[in-house]
C-alpha cells in the first residue's frame, strides 16, 4: 500500500516541481550561452544576462518557497483537510500515510537543493575561466584525501548523515506541529504555529542541557586520555555519533506523536 | 449473523457541543436504511465516526466487528457529504486510485455509470460543476462490491433528472449481501428504496424500524411520519 501511496504523492508533487526545475536550469544554461555566444560589448548581451540573471533569481526563490509550500500543503490540506475524506477512507495505515508524506517531502527538497546546485554549477562553469579545471582538480584532492586519510571519507558519510537527519527533522517538525495543531477543535493553524514554536523552544533547552552534559563529559575524558591526536579522534567521532543519536531519537518522538495522533485523534470536521 | 455495525453508547462532542449523546443502533447486512433527521441531528458525524474519520468521544463503533481502521475500510464504501477531490486530478486518475486501492472496484462497472452519467474519463475535476462531482462520487463508490454503503447526503447536489438514475444506480448496484445507509432530507424521493429508517434528532436514535412496518402500522409514509415527528423541531 505504501508503493501505491507513494505513487499518488509523486504524481502530485512532481506535477508541480518538475517545470520550475526544467525553467531554473534552462534559465542557467541561457544566462551563461548568452555570455559565451553574443559579443561582450552588445547590448544585446548584457540585456539577455541581466534578463536571464532576475529570473534565474526569481526562480531559486520559488523553488524555495514552493519546497516549503508543498511539504506543508500536502501534509495538512491532503491529509488534515478536504484531501483527508479521500486519503483516509483508503484502507491504509497511519504510520503509511506518514511515510509516504515523508519519502516525498525528502525527495522533493533533496531534488530542490541538487537543481540549486546543478544551476549554481551551470552560472559558474560559462561565467567563471577555468571553474571547470579547478572543480576536476578539486575532485581529485578530494579523492586523495579519502585515500590518505581513510578517516576523512568517514568524516564526510557523518556529515551527509546529518544532513539528511536534520532534513528529516525539519520535515517532521512541521508535520508534528499540524497534527498538534488537529487536537484542537478551534484555530486549528494558529494552533500548529504554536506548537511549532513551542517544539523550538523544547529543542533549544534539551540542546543547552546536553552541552553542558557534554562539557562535563569532555572535562573527564580529558583529564583521562590527554593525548592530542587520540583525543581529537575520540572527541569528533563521539560529537557526530551524538549527534546522530539525538537527531535519531529527536526524528523518532516526533513520528511517534504525528502517527499517534493520526490514528487515534483524526478529527476531519 | 452478526451486525454489520454496532455503536454502544456512542458520543461525540466538539467543545461544549454535543453531536451523538449516546447513541445505540445495530444495523442488519442486507438493508437499505435511511438516515434521517433534522439539522444537527448527528447524520453526518455518525457517517464519518463509522468511516473513521472522527474519533468517539465515548462508547464504541465497530463495523464488521471491528474498530475503524485499515480492514473496515476495505469493506466500507465512504460518499462524503461533499466532494473533495484534487482539482488537477481526472476522473481516470481517481478510478486509477480506486483501481489501486481496493479490490473489490469493478472498473467494467465504473466504465458504465460514467457513459450513463455522461462522465469523460479525461476530465478535469476543476471542470465539472458540483453536482458533476456528486455524480462522480457515487459513481466510484457504486462500483464496489462492499459490505457496506455509508451515502452522506447522496442526492443534495443533483439534478432532479439524474436523481432517478441515482436511485437506481444504488439499487441495482450495490452488493446484496451489504448494507447501504443513505443519509437525506430528502426522504419522498428515497423512500421507496428503503428497507429500514433510522431517525435521530440531538444525537440519539429516536426510532429504528421497518419501512413496511410503518406504512402498515402507522397508515401514512415515512416522509409524512417525518415531518410530523420533527414539525416543531429548528
Amino acid at each position: 500500500m505504501l508503493g501505491k501511496l507513494l505513487k499518488y504523492d509523486f504524481k502530485d508533487s512532481l506535477r508541480q516541481f518538475l517545470p520550475l526545475w526544467g525553467a531554473l536550469l534552462a534559465m542557467s544554461l541561457l544566462n551563461g550561452l548568452s555570455g559565451k555566444l553574443l559579443p561582450e560589448t552588445s547590448s544585446a548581451a548584457g540585456t539577455v544576462q541581466s534578463l536571464s540573471g532576475i529570473v534565474v533569481f526569481a526562480l531559486f526563490v520559488a523553488i524555495a518557497a514552493l519546497s516549503i509550500s508543498v511539504i506543508l500543503s500536502r501534509f495538512y490540506a491532503g491529509l488534515l483537510g478536504e484531501g483527508g475524506y479521500l486519503y483516509f477512507s483508503l484502507p491504509v495505515t497511519a504510520n503509511q500515510h506518514l511515510a509516504s508524506k515523508y519519502i516525498t517531502a525528502m525527495v522533493m527538497a533533496i531534488g530542490c537543493s541538487a537543481t540549486a546546485l546543478a544551476s549554481g554549477f551551470i552560472l559558474l562553469a560559462f561565467q567563471e575561466e577555468g571553474f571547470l579545471s579547478g572543480f576536476t582538480g578539486f575532485l581529485k584532492d578530494m579523492l586523495q584525501a579519502f585515500q590518505r586519510y581513510p578517516k576523512s571519507g568517514l568524516l564526510a558519510a557523518e556529515v551527509m548523515v546529518i544532513a539528511l537527519l536534520t532534513l528529516s527533522c525539519i520535515i517532521l517538525r512541521f508535520y508534528t506541529a499540524m497534527a498538534i495543531g488537529h487536537l484542537f477543535n478551534n484555530h486549528r493553524k494558529a494552533w500548529s504555529i504554536i506548537a511549532y514554536v513551542l517544539m523550538g523552544w523544547a529543542k533549544d533547552l534539551i540542546l543547552v542541557l546536553l552541552v553542558n552534559i557534554s562539557d562535563s563529559i569532555a572535562a573527564v575524558v580529558d583529564l583521562n586520555l590527554r593525548g592530542g591526536e587520540k583525543l581529537l579522534d575520540y572527541s569528533s567521532s563521539f560529537a557526530g555519533g551524538a549527534v546522530i543519536l539525538l537527531l535519531l531519537a529527536a526524528g523518532a518522538v516526533m513520528w511517534l506523536l504525528t502517527e499517534y495522533i493520526l490514528r487515534n485523534k483524526l478529527n476531519l470536521n | 449473523m452478526n451486525p454489520i455495525v454496532t455503536c454502544t453508547q456512542l458520543t461525540k462532542r466538539f467543545g461544549s457541543t454535543v453531536a451523538l449523546d449516546g447513541l445505540d443502533l445495530k444495523l442488519q447486512r442486507g438493508k437499505i436504511i435511511g438516515l434521517a433527521g433534522p439539522n444537527s441531528a448527528g447524520k453526518t458525524t455518525l457517517i464519518k465516526t463509522l468511516e473513521g474519520l472522527l474519533q468517539p468521544t465515548g462508547g464504541t463503533v465497530l463495523v464488521d466487528g471491528q474498530k475503524p481502521g485499515p480492514y473496515t475500510k476495505s469493506v466500507t464504501s465512504y460518499m462524503a457529504d461533499r466532494p473533495s477531490f484534487a482539482d488537477w486530478m481526472k476522473v481516470q486518475d481517481l478510478m486509477d486510485i480506486y483501481s489501486d486501492f481496493f479490490a473489490d472496484f469493478d472498473p467494467v462497472k465504473a466504465q458504465e455509470i460514467c457513459n450513463a452519467l455522461k462522465l469523460e474519463r479525461g476530465s478535469l475535476i476543476k471542470t465539472l460543476s458540483k453536482g458533476t462531482k456528486e455524480k462522480l462520487q457515487l459513481m466510484l463508490v457504486m462500483s464496489r462490491k462492499a459490505q457496506l454503503y455509508l451515502l452522506d447526503e447522496p442526492l443534495a447536489g443533483v439534478d432532479p433528472a439524474a436523481r432517478e438514475y441515482i436511485m437506481k444506480t444504488i439499487v441495482a448496484g450495490y452488493n446484496e449481501a451489504g448494507t447501504v445507509l443513505i443519509s437525506t432530507h430528502l426522504i419522498t424521493d428515497v423512500e421507496k428504496l428503503l428497507d429500514q429508517v433510522v431517525f435521530l434528532n440531538r444525537g440519539r436514535v429516536i426510532l429504528h424500524r421497518d419501512t413496511d412496518e410503518i406504512r402498515e402500522t402507522e397508515g401514512r409514509s415515512v416522509d409524512e411520519l417525518f415531518r410530523d415527528m420533527f414539525r416543531f423541531e429548528g
